[in-house]
């Protein structure tokens, strides 16, 4: 007879001293795991719940400026420089990983109106209600020197926007029509121009380089080559675009963020249909901006709120909206991808996260592993109705969300009204 | 409380000199025809069925069977049940992937072989108890307690901790490997039943009146008065829930054998059982579910046993026992356990092992992660060694038998916080994975209806105007039929052709010329007409999903 007994040394089961982790032997039999599904379930339920407890966006507001902050740039080689131009004429140089403003110049008299940087990092632009363009170092003066402008550029006429170009040392205006200028002259090498009305903003493309994209009062949208000087492509649209952004990854793509509450996102081979509109906000959406990943934008609206829309769908994912944060004028997505500025009418700029329940700093091994493994679950149950609802659950402050309300409630209208009409033709 | 001295395990009993003639070898033949029992003469044999009260007399003996039903049911008929690892390689597989000790196959894994010529089930227990090492030959231990009824039992998830109930209120538990006791105590009342909680902390006692938790040092915990009468007691471990029941339950259902011989499987979700199963012809006497949940062994008062598939509702196997079991048990690894009378007809199976217990069983588990079966009875407890009953390779995240309090607390937390609400438990598990065809059907059903046409739908086929000559009407018709009843046709899906794997295709290396040459099994699949865009013999195994 041979026989043989189950029998365990606990020697190799238990560790020898208290400094040793602990033995975890596995066996991923699904025989010893019943009810995985019902328990990965319940993971992802919990794994929701947590990320909208932890939803905490907001970072900091940067304090500092004594008017409305009307446009941003960021600075192309350093992740916590921002520049931010304000409606009295001041331009303010933040540090944001201190919060603090680094460095004030009076730019103009009245609004900046538009402040770009240049690719290299080492100066930046500004257009100002004073008809003039003003090109600044980046560094400070030493100590004890005056703010001084390293060029002003005295125009004819009112500009609104100004961009910079992302290879070459040629920058756009825009007013009344869009000129192209060189940095080292002082009169632009060519002037663009294709309808009447003025033109608000101007936008390089990042990968064309050679392209940009204008929007116009009267409803349009232009887009334009620098190599044959002329304007390429016109869209005119129902309401009026107030600026646009170009995608950072895909070429062809822009957002354009429009007074009808919507935005409306552009191929630029194809403009008779947009590829996507995207819905959500109650007020004229005001700027626009991309993130580096090129898969989603933050728009800000004129209904104090800004919001997160993924490229490919008409919904968006997040809104940040504060009791002190009034109409925000200017957004813009910082290049490490995890941060937003957003510049508002009460003369605060305030700092977010990206997404909303990240942990910020450096993770532990297990904590990203745990990270991870729950934004999977999410991701596989998230069509389950208590799932989705939980994800999607987002707080409104009262105006908003009344609005919405009533906004839905008029489409819901026009649609059964147009429905039943079509449905009559049709029989 | 009155607290009991703690009584020693028996001795090692003595190797037994005379061999016991069991039924199955069948009884002498009669030596005269007048030697026989005739239909008409037949008293009372007074050594096996002795009367009420006599003195002196045999007890009739109680006959525990350990069977090999389900074993051979694991070796045979499961591997055909498709995917389904319980077959002897597919067993073997993955305990090969566990990782940890058993590195090689069997290294860990009981077994029993008996020499040429001889039965494993006319092995003794304490042959088999000499035979093993020291750290087995403990395992196999009786408690004689005898003052305080028979006994129910049950072990914690994990295999270490042990739960005796007496029915005239003895209640102990222990920690049955190293003999510690945890705490012993009389609860004044008659026990029903036992059961451990979720963990080793806390355990629930079916007492006379109500239902009581205890702490596991024996501090009450809790009284629930609304459960009048409980007989039997099941905790669902992944729904934290107690079924307290006439029942005997398994996974998330619970399953009630009626007099009529009926199993019903219940959700607590629904008024009405789900499953009506008729088993049995009479009544039901016991029921046993498997620790996967697709198989389930019901016993009835027709003296048969039968296997049932759970899945598919379907019976297995159907055995003849001489009387109904009274307990049933499945072991992890697929052992069924059986208590029963023994009475002398020859049943047609061998079991695998057999032990005679002089009392009545009362209680009857197997131990997880351990070759043991513990049976509670008239007189007290019995562990007995059933070599390869137990899983040999554990899952320390699920069940640890060697976990600190740290790692006990970490497991409960976790444990907790995937807890399964009671309104998951439906017959399918899974059913949460999949999509629900039929709101989409009907949504999609409700749309047509509002629109009044599909939007879904795709136009009808266009064929392209050409040129030259090519759109007349014959050539147009042609074109038209190339892609008519599309929707008819069968095409293997990308799921199909991996567990469609060329097993039972020739395999044309076989041939006596020897391989064929200069052809690769890419080609080989393309004359046999499978989908030639990948290579079969390299699709991994399907892992499994949800």
């Amino acid at each position: 007879m041979r026989v043989k007994v189950l029998s365990r040394n606990p020697d190799d089961y238990i560790r020898e001293t208290k400094q040793d982790l602990q033995r975890v032997p596995r066996n991923y039999d699904p025989a010893l795991h019943p009810f995985e599904v019902p328990r990965e379930y319940m993971r992802a339920l919990n794994a929701t719940k947590l990320e909208r407890v932890f939803a905490k966006p907001f970072l900091a507001s940067l304090d500092g400026h004594r008017d409305g902050v009307n446009c941003m740039a960021k600075h192309p080689q350093s992740l916590s420089t921002v520049l931010s131009g304000a409606c009295d004429g001041e331009v303010k140089i933040w540090n944001l990983t201190k919060r603090e403003c680094i460095r004030t110049l009076q730019a103009h008299e009245g609004f900046v109106r538009g402040i770009c940087t240049r690719f290299c990092g080492t100066s930046f632009f500004t257009v100002g209600d004073d008809k003039t363009v003003k090109h600044w170092k980046m560094e400070g003066p030493g100590y004890g020197g005056e703010e001084e402008p390293l060029h002003t550029i005295l125009g004819k006429t009112l500009y609104t926007g100004i961009d910079h170009h992302w290879k070459e040392a040629v920058f756009a205006t825009c007013g009344h029509q869009v000129d192209i200028w060189d940095e080292q002259r002082n009169s632009p090498i060519c002037s663009l121009t294709w309808g009447v009305d003025s033109i608000s903003s101007v936008k390089f493309n990042p990968i064309e380089t050679h392209l940009l994209g204008s929007c116009a009062s009267d409803r349009n949208i232009v887009l334009y080559d620098m190599r044959q000087s002329t304007p390429l492509k016109k869209v005119i649209l129902d309401m009026r675009t107030n600026t646009l952004c170009w995608n950072p990854m895909e070429a062809f793509i822009f957002t354009s963020a429009n007074e009808d509450h919507n935005l409306y996102t552009f191929d630029m081979r194809f403009l008779e249909s947009p590829v996507m509109v995207h819905m959500d906000h109650v007020s004229a959406v005001l700027d626009v901006d991309y993130s580096p990943t090129g898969k989603e934008f933050v728009s800000a609206s004129f209904d104090k709120s800004i919001r997160i829309f993924p490229v490919d769908k008409g919904r968006s994912r997040e809104v940040y909206h504060t009791k002190r944060m009034q109409h925000v004028i200017t957004v813009k997505w910082t290049s490490d991808n995890k941060y937003i500025l957003c510049g508002s009418d009460e003369m605060n700029i305030r700092l977010w996260k990206a997404n909303a329940s990240e942990k910020l700093g450096v993770l532990v091994p297990r904590e990203r592993a745990a990270m991870n493994y729950n934004q999977k679950l999410k991701e596989k149950f998230q069509h389950h109705p208590q799932i989705k609802r939980i994800a999607r659950h987002r707080h409104l402050p009262k105006p908003i969300y009344n609005q919405a309300k009533e906004l839905r409630i008029m489409r819901e209208a026009r649609r059964r009204k147009y429905d039943s009409l079509f449905v009559f033709i049709l029989s | 409380m009155i607290h009991h001295p703690f009584l020693f395990p028996c001795p090692p009993k003595k190797k037994m000199t005379k061999k016991l003639q069991r039924y199955w070898d069948g009884a002498p033949p009669p030596d005269t025809p007048a030697d026989a029992p005739s239909k008409a003469k037949r008293r009372r044999n007074e050594k096996t069925r002795p009367r009420a009260g006599a003195e002196g007399s045999l007890q009739a003996r109680k006959v525990l069977q350990v069977s090999e039903a389900t074993g051979q049911i694991s070796g045979v008929r499961l591997g055909t049940l498709g995917g389904w690892p319980w077959g002897e390689e597919g067993r073997l597989r993955w305990e090969d992937e566990g990782q940890g000790i058993a590195r090689q196959r069997g290294v860990l894994l009981g077994f029993l072989e008996g020499d040429p010529g001889e039965d494993t089930c006319t092995i003794a227990q304490a042959d088999i108890a000499e035979a093993a090492d020291i750290t087995s030959a403990t395992k196999h231990f009786e408690l004689t307690l005898n003052q305080f009824g028979p006994y129910r039992m049950d072990y914690t998830r994990h295999g270490r901790h042990l739960l005796l109930g007496g029915r005239r209120g003895h209640v102990a538990a222990l920690d049955w490997q190293t003999k510690s006791l945890l705490c012993e105590i009389n609860v004044m009342e008659t026990v029903t039943d036992v059961t451990w909680l979720h963990t080793e902390n806390m355990f629930a006692v079916a007492q006379r009146r109500w239902l009581y938790v205890y702490d596991n040092q024996g501090v009450e915990l809790n009284c629930l008065k609304r459960f009048n009468g409980v007989l039997r007691m099941e905790f669902l471990p992944y729904h934290f829930l107690l079924a307290t029941a006439v029942s005997v339950g398994g996974g998330g259902l619970s399953s009630c054998s009626l007099l009529c011989g009926t199993v019903t499987l219940w959700s607590p979700n629904v008024k009405e059982p789900l499953v009506r199963m008729l088993c049995h012809q009479g009544g039901v006497r016991a029921v046993a579910v498997d620790s996967s949940g697709t198989y389930m062994a019901t016993s009835g008062l027709d003296r048969k046993l039968r296997i049932y598939d759970l899945r598919a509702y379907q019976a297995l196997q159907s055995l003849v026992l001489p009387v109904g079991a009274g307990h049933l048990s499945f072991s992890q690894r697929g052992l069924l356990a059986a208590v029963y009378r023994d009475v002398p007809v020859q049943p047609p199976h061998k079991p695998y092992l057999s032990h005679t217990l002089p009392w009545t069983a009362h209680g009857l588990r197997f131990c997880p992660f351990e070759d043991v079966l513990g049976v509670g009875h008239g007189s007290g407890f019995t562990s007995l060694l059933v070599p390869g009953a137990g899983q040999a390779n554990f899952d320390a995240l699920e069940n640890n038998p060697f976990r600190s309090r740290k790692q006990r607390q970490e497991w409960e937390v976790k444990a907790l916080l995937e807890k399964i609400p009671s309104e998951l438990i439906t017959l399918d598990p899974g059913q949460l994975g999949q999509v629900d065809t039929i709101t989409m059907e009907q949504k999609h059903q409700e749309r047509v209806e509002r629109l009044g046409f599909d939007p879904q739908a795709k136009p009808a086929f266009q064929p392209r105007r050409k040129l030259k000559g090519r759109s007349s009407a014959g050539s147009l018709l042609r074109r038209k039929k190339k892609v008519a009843n599309e929707e008819q046709r069968v095409r293997p899906s990308l799921g199909q052709t991996w567990l469609c794997r060329p097993r039972a295709l020739p395999r044309l290396w076989d041939s006596p010329g020897g391989p064929l040459q200069g052809i690769s099994p890419l080609s080989i699949t393309h004359s046999l007409g499978l989908t030639s865009w990948a290579d079969p013999w390299s699709l991994q195994h399907p892992s499994f999903r949800l």
